[in-house]
């Protein structure tokens, strides 16, 4: 039993209601082992397939791309435990930046590849990408 | 600020702690509830009787046999009656006396 929730104390019931939201909202976020590896090598491979401009590679790798990027998100949360944590309207506002900062990014990015190498935006991508996630996880295991 | 604000229901801490996690998420698993709270099966399912019987919490089980999973989610009726019940709480603390 938690101890906390078997106490009559007034303020430990109330400390264990706000852990145990925290830890539902975490749980809601897991990811799995291995998820950003694969991310990173499956972006490298599909921003350096726009080297290949002939063929059907420049038709196909986006649709690979889509599926891929389908079933890694399903398989990603498949294994949680909890769906659709609740966020304070301030952990929002704070995501909402993150994730406009890796627009941004990422736009960079695309650039660098369109004018000098596919190969080199996919690297940095995939960097982008593994440094987000990272960010992210710590973020939510404070 | 009296005792009888609270809700009646809620006051036993084991469905309090079950109604945050599900205050916190749209749906929660039976089996992440049980762990967070250290609760055998059996009891984790008389709980959840309890808050589905008072219409705060409801219940939606998918697949069959080993694969199977129960999953819970919060009401709008649960959700008022938590929050209300949390603030209750919180004013009794208020409340309270300072230690002299």
């Amino acid at each position: 039993m938690v101890s906390g929730m078997e106490s009559s104390d007034v303020a430990d019931e109330l400390s264990d209601v706000q852990r145990l939201q925290a830890r539902t909202v975490t749980e809601s976020l897991r990811g799995r082992p291995g998820a950003l590896s694969l991310l990173a090598v499956a972006t490298v491979l599909y921003l350096g397939s726009y080297e290949i401009e002939t063929g059907w590679v420049p038709v196909v790798a986006p649709i690979v791309w889509i599926l891929f990027i389908v079933i890694w998100v399903r398989w990603l949360r498949s294994s949680n435990r909890v769906r659709g944590g609740r966020r304070a309207t301030w952990v929002w506002h704070r995501d909402g930046l993150l994730y406009l900062g890796l627009f941004v990014a990422a736009n960079l990015i695309a650039l660098v590849g369109a004018s000098v190498s596919w190969l080199l935006a996919g690297a940095l991508m995939a960097s982008l990408g593994t440094v987000a996630g990272f960010v992210e996880r710590a973020i939510w295991q404070r | 600020m009296t005792l009888a604000d609270l809700d009646g229901v809620l006051t036993a801490p084991k469905r309090l702690g079950i109604m945050a996690m599900l205050d916190a998420a749209k749906w929660v698993e039976f089996s992440f509830l049980r762990d967070q709270l250290e609760l055998r099966d059996s009891d984790l399912s008389k709980q959840m009787s309890t808050l589905c019987d008072a219409g705060y919490a409801r219940v939606r089980k998918r697949g069959h046999g080993r694969g199977s999973a129960t999953w819970f989610a919060i009401t709008a009726s649960g959700t008022r009656a938590f929050r209300s019940h949390v603030d209750a709480l919180r004013r009794l603390i208020d409340d309270a006396p300072a230690a002299p």
